[in-house]
């Protein structure tokens, strides 16, 4: 028998799960940091980001210093704020008490107490949503100024509700700053492929899917400012992101954008004026932007020194009037509080367990360049590479190349693969840092080798698929040379 | 009254039911195995072998008809559109100036593809139900006279010629085209196509007739297929060449570019050769348009976008001043707008490397789309006003006809013939058939591989079983239904399983079809009756004397000399009629190198006459490669009696089915 | 297997052609009747050397857009336009390299070429085979070919197939449903609504598509080495090619040519040495109109069935041309230019020109004026 305190209390919270308060139509939700507040020592990136503080806020209509509502309440610092596509759930990065870790929580877009949803060892930062409200995240949380240097980078997550967190990406740098796309992809920043100690670092952006799988070369990675931040699909099928020449903390950049109809050929700025001390951009109804700028020395706009909020019109001159200005805060981040339609989902290839994946190629020599400067000897063998353990390279083995230039191989999964193509006399053609993995059970396939970007393959049967591919694995393999 | 007395009563009932049952089953098996000729065979459903008859199938029943708009012609003074309604048996005639219909008349046996004389007197209708084509006076809409002509015309083109007024009509379903005189309406040359041709072009001279055949044909499984303009001189119906578009299939829309002295055919780049590990950068297909110059050089050019994707390109027309051409793409709903001087120019500073990879290049669009259009649910057929300001967008699967200005390149309006068919599930499952929404980045839809059903002839290589392993050939969904279970592996029990989760994973890359969209998809699929292999004019005739000496060979229990033929390898055991399998699955001894079974899901033959090429992998290009090239010790029935001449009656009995 | 003629014959051709050249300079001066056909005035000749594949011409055929095909054992050939030679084999398509006979479709302009591996059809450009394993032809080895009406019809050693354009079915017709002997086939020509076939050792059969009927015209004597009874049928059963024009068939064989008027129902036939037929050896023969081209393996002869003209090769390789007249004397005399060669495998003529297909070469027959009668008197 249930003792009737039991049953109101049982009833109550019936009654309030059904009371969801939605957030008011053409409600923004920002992320706020306190001018001149200085992060702690031994600061993470997301401290120097987010100083003590700093908080996530709902600001409804219209638009006042008085019309916004913490929805970060009880924590340390917050920001990075991430509407789930019912538009009923705000999640962000949040801290709740200094010295812990930065984890991801969830709030009631309505207002309520924010929840965490992640409890990862050093912490998570940058969150995201898939179909599925898939949580992707990045984790752990570097120390300030070490993202791109630490001996644990950071990688990408995958949390759906109520379940466990695994891992997306394998890379050897730290993948950070997930979107999501329409088409489902998860769009990251990451370091272009080098190798140790040589070439500066040159951040661009990669695609995976949701389960980790086809680690693809989206954006910027010829050319362009050598650090990239925050990518985001607009409405009109650009992808805009934030560039800057450094990555000192506490540095801001300038918004520029690619297409994505030709993202490799498209590289330039969002607007069409200069936006120096852009924080973040954001995707708007219709063709516009959101964009929360360092409103400081504009003429017309604050004076004070701060970021504010603007809505900038897709063929905008100039930035206009803000839509949004308080001048105690930074307003570093703004999203709209408002559904929208959910990305496509992606039905996993991962077969769990599975001890390796399978890599095809359909030419090694063929390369970008044009015909005219390719090695005139073909390839006659691939030689693949891993970084295993604390940037360790090994030699895991070598295959022959067939005589059309393909090769299929089955390899180790999720670890830092390398390739290299030899000539007959064993000199190294092409060379490819260790970078990309396998999923396990993932066949993943190329046109060819450094190959063309956004180029389908020929519709030609190679050669490779004649015969079962060739193995390799970890086990008994020697340091590389 | 006690337990042990209702226990004594009712166990000895119990062991009899027990007893009757066991016996009952042992009987079952025993006539299974029997009559089946597998002596291994599992309980299995009596349905199996005791078929419902065809007219209990889905597609033998009524159903709703809807106004789909075919073809669409112009009158020479742009007032006036003609739209086929194929589904309704109907032509409509519409005012261009006020968007609504004035008139309908009955035209029998599905007008699909229309054309008008050069006066706008006379409307000539291709009605593919009835393999012919009408002749209609347009000031009354009424059918003046009417001519055979192959199987299955989907077009009819009309050209003005030396030695006289012409109509070339692509036959798709004989694989044939016909060149008519006007008068005496009759028919002059039947001339060889290639696979399905589907749409002819006039050149603006009238010398020549350009017709676009939809379906790309290989040598062998391995190599790379190709479609075919066939192009004609309509005078006198002489081939004067067949053009190849490799790896191109799905090609269904062809114009001229006078200006220019282009062919533009509508495409899609398939690459069934290489293993499906993946589907983004145009890895399994690619919408495109093949650019033909006059001297005969064939450039194929991308219509997607390196993150986009434009499926199931169809109709294609070019403005008059040869500058713009617009594609509609009804996988996607649009219509795009490409701007024939950029791409010329790229042509011209392109060199040969570069243009013969520019198929491939997912990213150069950019350079020479100027717009997208959107419209209604899958847009087909084109049409542009005389003086190239009014594209008319026959919006399929919407009932309606857009009309888009081409100077704003917006939309002024829409003709509306239907209310669109919302409430018919198998309309609502044809949306979900023809949209490209549901594969990753819309790159292409059910109907890129079973156009109107039907199969693409082409072999592919999924990776879910290993790359390399298992190449399958794809198959028709024409009188699928009742034909369960799917696949060559006989592992999916329903369409929803087919094209569920697992579908999802290895072909689409996507979430898996919602559960509503797919039972609408189903239920679309079960509608689709069977192909039509025989001229219309001999459905419900009896078979020619080779046809019946086929059939009984077809049917035999005994060899010529008399010796019984063992039940498990008379064709009529594995292939029983109505549908001509009993969905069990067996071995014909076909079993590859890399094939993990050489067990396979018995395959129905209704319509086998147009579904080729043959076998689980395709291996077989006729139907006589099956016995003559690929029966291993009479393992594919008992074939080693055969003359030649009693194969060649096999199959013409086949092609009835 | 053919041969040529025995070297003591063509001593004895050779002594005759003398008498004839002398006989002919003494009625030099005295006007001929004019030949109801066209006669060749010289040859062209084309070999390896000009871009021929092969030196062996199989076929010749001008096609209605006037380019020239010829069958060769090693491929296809075509003259273009600048007058080269342009060579189509297997890696183009071609069925097989030895090309037997060509037909075209007077519809489309297809071609379609009768090889030892199957029946191809050339059509714009493209090549499409027929074996016998991926369609219905019956045998491989494809002699014959023509196409009447919607049908295209392939002679083989497995008998007459014959392909319906429309509904894609073929038939077979041999001994076992066609009133034929035995089932090799040779050669297949249209006639007025039917279709003949030559029949190895069968004769000819006459197929009417439109009742299904077969008629066969055989030997009446049974002997094929022996005339015992001309003209009362054809000259042999072992029939090597079959012509029709203007309701005139003719019959090739290896021992004798025969005519069959078909609306006066009656027969010719000739052999050598007692008519004016070059040879017995007929590899084949070119109806136009009711005139016919014979090849044979000593050259070619051309006859209406009272006219003849015979273009023959001397032993020291010289050309001559010997004409018979109905009621007068033979007339030879010896020509500028000779033929490739005198073993002749096919002929293809029209008003204006002769091509013929030999074992050596190709020889281009460039014709008289309509109005000039060949005069008698030798050339320098």
């Amino acid at each position: 028998m249930c003792s009737r305190t039991s049953m109101l209390s049982g009833a109550a919270a019936l009654l309030l799960a059904g009371c969801h308060t939605q957030a008011p139509e053409g409600s923004l939700v920002l992320t706020q940091t306190p001018v001149g507040v200085q992060p702690p020592p031994a600061a993470t990136v997301l401290d120097v980001r987010y100083p003590p503080g700093s908080r996530v806020v709902l600001l409804v209509p219209p638009f006042r210093t008085d019309t916004v509502r913490e929805l970060s309440r009880g924590l340390a610092a917050a920001g990075d704020p991430c509407v789930s596509w019912d538009g009923r759930w705000v999640y962000f990065a949040g801290r709740a008490s200094d010295g812990a870790d930065w984890q991801i929580y969830k709030v009631d877009a309505g207002g309520g107490r924010p929840e965490p949803v992640t409890r990862m060892p050093g912490g998570a930062m940058d969150p995201a949503l898939a179909a599925h409200e898939e949580l992707v995240f990045s984790s752990p949380v570097p120390k300030a100024g070490r993202l791109w240097t630490s001996q644990t980078p950071a990688a990408l997550y995958g949390q759906m509700p109520g379940g466990a967190p695994g891992r997306l990406t394998f890379g050897p740098d730290s993948a950070a700053d997930p979107t999501v796309l329409r088409d489902g992809r998860v769009l990251f920043v990451t370091a272009e492929a080098r190798d140790a100690g040589h070439s500066p670092r040159h951040l661009c952006l990669f695609t995976i899917n949701n389960d980790g799988t086809e680690v693809t070369a989206y954006a910027c990675q010829d050319g362009g400012a050598d650090f990239v931040r925050r990518p985001r699909e607009l409405g009109d099928g650009r992808i805009a992101f934030l560039a800057a020449r450094t990555e000192e903390p506490g540095a801001v950049g300038w918004a520029e954008c690619v297409r994505s109809a030709a993202p490799f050929a498209s590289r330039g700025g969002l607007f069409a004026f200069r936006s120096a001390g852009c924080r973040s951009v954001e995707a708007v109804s219709g063709h516009d932007v959101l964009a929360c700028v360092d409103a400081s020395g504009w003429v017309g706009r604050s004076m004070m020194g701060n970021a504010a909020v603007f809505r900038v019109p897709a063929d905008a001159a100039e930035i206009g009037a803000p839509l949004f200005d308080d001048p105690k805060w930074n307003s570093v981040e703004a999203t709209p509080a408002a559904a929208r339609a959910e990305p496509t989902g992606h039905t996993s290839v991962v077969t769990a367990g599975a001890p390796h994946g399978t890599l095809l190629c359909l030419d090694v020599n063929l390369g970008s360049e044009p015909a005219a400067d390719r090695n005139a000897a073909p390839a006659a063998e691939l030689r693949v590479f891993a970084l295993v353990g604390s940037r360790q390279l090994l030699t895991v083995g070598k295959v022959p190349v067939d005589s059309d230039g393909s090769v299929i191989v089955q390899l180790p999964v999720d670890v830092p693969l390398g390739l290299d193509t030899l000539d007959a006399q064993g000199r190294v053609l092409r060379h490819q840092p260790a970078f990309l993995w396998l999923r396990p059970g993932e066949n993943r396939a190329c046109v060819g080798c450094h190959e063309p970007r956004n180029h389908a393959p020929r519709n030609t049967r190679p050669m490779a698929t004649m015969h079962r591919p060739a193995h390799l694995d970890l086990a008994g393999q020697t340091p590389a040379p | 009254m006690n337990l042990k007395r209702i226990m004594l009563f009712a166990a000895p009932l119990v062991m009899a039911g027990a007893g009757a049952a066991a016996v009952g089953h042992s009987l079952l098996l025993v006539h299974e195995r029997r009559m089946s000729g597998l002596p291994h065979l599992a309980i299995v459903s009596c349905v199996h072998c005791h078929q419902r008859s065809l007219s209990s199938l889905p597609w033998a029943k009524p159903r709703p008809h809807h106004d789909a708009p075919g073809g669409i012609a112009v009158s020479p003074d742009g007032r006036t559109l003609f739209i086929a309604l194929d589904d309704r048996d109907e032509v409509a005639e519409a005012d261009v100036a006020s968007l609504t219909v004035t008139r309908r008349a009955k035209v029998a046996g599905g007008p699909f593809g229309l054309a008008l004389d050069a006066t706008g007197k006379r409307l000539f209708a291709a009605c593919r139900h009835q393999d012919r084509v009408a002749v209609l006076d347009t000031r009354d809409l009424r059918e003046q006279a009417s001519i055979a002509v192959g199987i299955l015309p989907t077009d009819v083109a009309y050209c003005l010629t030396p030695a006289g007024e012409r109509l070339v009509v692509p036959n798709s379903g004989s694989d044939d085209i016909s060149v008519l005189s006007v008068s005496p309406l009759r028919e002059l040359v039947r001339a060889a196509a290639g696979r399905e041709p589907y749409a002819a072009a006039v050149s603006a001279d009238g010398g020549r007739v350009y017709v676009a055949n939809r379906m790309a044909v290989h040598d062998q499984i391995l190599s790379q297929p190709a479609s075919e303009v066939t192009v004609l001189d309509p005078a006198n119906g002489h081939v004067l060449d067949r053009v190849e578009l490799h790896s191109a299939h799905l090609a269904e829309g062809i114009t001229e570019v006078p200006a220019r002295g282009w062919t533009l055919n509508s495409m899609v780049k398939v690459r069934n050769l290489v293993p499906i590990t993946q589907v983004k950068d145009g890895w399994v297909m690619s919408a495109g348009v093949a650019v033909s110059d006059k001297d005969g050089e064939v450039t194929q050019v991308p219509l997607d976008e390196a993150n986009a994707y434009f499926s199931d390109p169809s109709g294609v027309v070019a403005s008059p001043d040869g500058r713009r051409a617009y594609v509609a793409s009804g996988g996607a709903d649009v219509v795009t707008v490409l701007d024939l001087d950029r791409l010329g120019a790229w042509l011209k500073q392109a060199g040969e490397a570069e243009r013969s990879d520019a198929i491939e290049d997912m990213a150069l669009s950019y350079r020479y789309v100027v717009a997208r259009i959107p419209t209604g649910c899958n847009p087909r057929h084109l049409a542009l006003s005389p003086d190239g300001r009014r594209l008319f967008v026959a919006e399929r699967l919407e009932d309606g006809v857009l009309v888009v200005d081409t100077d704003s390149l917006k939309p002024v309006g829409r003709i509306v013939l239907g209310d669109g068919g919302l409430d018919d599930p198998i309309r609502l499952g044809e949306r979900v058939f023809t949209r490209a929404r549901y594969t990753f980045q819309g790159q292409f839809s059910c109907r890129s591989c079973h156009p109107d059903g039907h199969v693409d002839g082409l072999s592919y290589d999924f990776d879910g079983a290993g790359v390399g392993d298992n190449l399958l050939a794809n198959r028709s969904l024409c009188g699928v239904a009742g034909t369960e279970p799917f696949k060559w592996n006989g592992k999916n029990p329903t369409l929803q399983f087919q094209d569920g989760p697992r579908f999802a994973r290895v072909l689409m890359r996507t979430d898996p079809i919602p559960q509503p969209q797919l039972d609408e998809l189903a239920t679309f699929i079960k509608h689709l009756p069977p192909t039509r292999t025989i001229s219309w004019s001999r459905v419900g005739q009896p078979l020619t004397p080779a046809e019946e000496r086929g059939r009984k060979l077809f049917f035999a229990t005994k060899r010529t000399d008399g010796t019984p033929i063992p039940r498990a390898l008379q064709c009529q055991t594995c292939h029983r009629p109505p549908l001509f399998t009993d969905r069990l699955m067996t071995s014909v001894g076909t079993q590859g190198a890399r094939d993990s079974s050489g067990v396979f899901d018995t395959p129905h033959l209704i319509g086998v006459g147009a579904v080729g090429p043959y076998l689980h992998d395709g291996r077989a290009k006729t139907l006589e490669e099956i016995w003559t090239t690929y029966q291993k010790d009479d393992l594919h029935g008992v074939s080693s009696y055969w003359s030649k001449e009693q194969l060649n009656d096999l199959v013409e009995y086949l092609r009835t089915i | 297997m053919k041969t040529q003629a025995a070297p003591p014959a063509r001593a004895i051709s050779g002594i005759v052609l003398v008498l004839s050249l002398l006989s002919g300079v003494a009625a030099s001066g005295r006007a001929a009747t004019p030949l109801p056909f066209p006669v060749v005035t010289r040859f062209e000749n084309f070999g390896e050397k000009d871009g021929l594949p092969s030196h062996k011409v199989h076929c010749v055929l001008k096609a209605s857009d006037g380019r020239l095909w010829l069958g060769t054992t090693n491929g296809l050939c075509a003259r273009e336009p600048d007058g080269k030679f342009r060579r189509y084999g297997p890696e183009d398509g071609l069925s097989h390299p030895v090309v037997l006979s060509i037909a075209e479709d007077p519809g489309t302009g297809d071609l379609w070429l009768a090889t030892m591996q199957g029946l191809t059809r050339l059509s714009g450009g493209k090549f499409t085979v027929f074996t016998q394993t991926n369609s219905g032809l019956p045998n491989n080895v494809v002699y014959g070919v023509a196409v009447v009406g919607d049908t295209v019809w392939a002679a083989t050693p497995a008998g007459a197939g014959a392909y319906n354009i429309k509904t894609k079915a073929w038939s077979i017709y041999d001994h076992n449903n066609a009133d034929m002997e035995e089932p090799w086939c040779y050669a297949v020509a249209p006639g007025d609504g039917v279709v003949y076939i030559g029949v190895w050792a069968g004769g000819i059969v006459e197929h009417d598509p439109r009742t299904g009927s077969f008629k066969a015209y055989r030997d009446p004597d049974g002997d094929f080495q022996f005339q015992l009874t001309p003209d009362s049928g054809p000259i042999a059963d072992i029939t090597s090619w079959v012509a029709y024009g203007d309701g005139i068939l003719w019959q090739g064989t290896y021992f004798g040519l025969s005519r069959y008027d078909t609306r006066e129902a009656t027969w010719r036939t000739w052999v050598q040495d007692k008519t004016p037929l070059a040879s017995n050896f007929v590899n084949s023969v070119f109806a136009r109109g009711r005139v016919a081209w014979v090849s044979t393996d000593r050259g070619v002869s051309v006859t209406d069935g009272t006219h003849w003209v015979n273009y023959l090769v001397d032993d020291n390789g010289r050309g001559v041309v010997r004409t018979f007249r109905p009621g007068e004397e033979p007339q030879t005399r010896a020509m500028t230019t000779a033929l490739a060669d005198d073993f002749v495998l096919a002929v293809w003529a029209d008003d204006h020109e002769a091509w013929i297909a030999t074992s050596n070469g190709l020889s281009h027959g460039i014709f008289a004026a309509p109005e000039a009668s060949p005069t008698v008197a030798s050339d320098p």
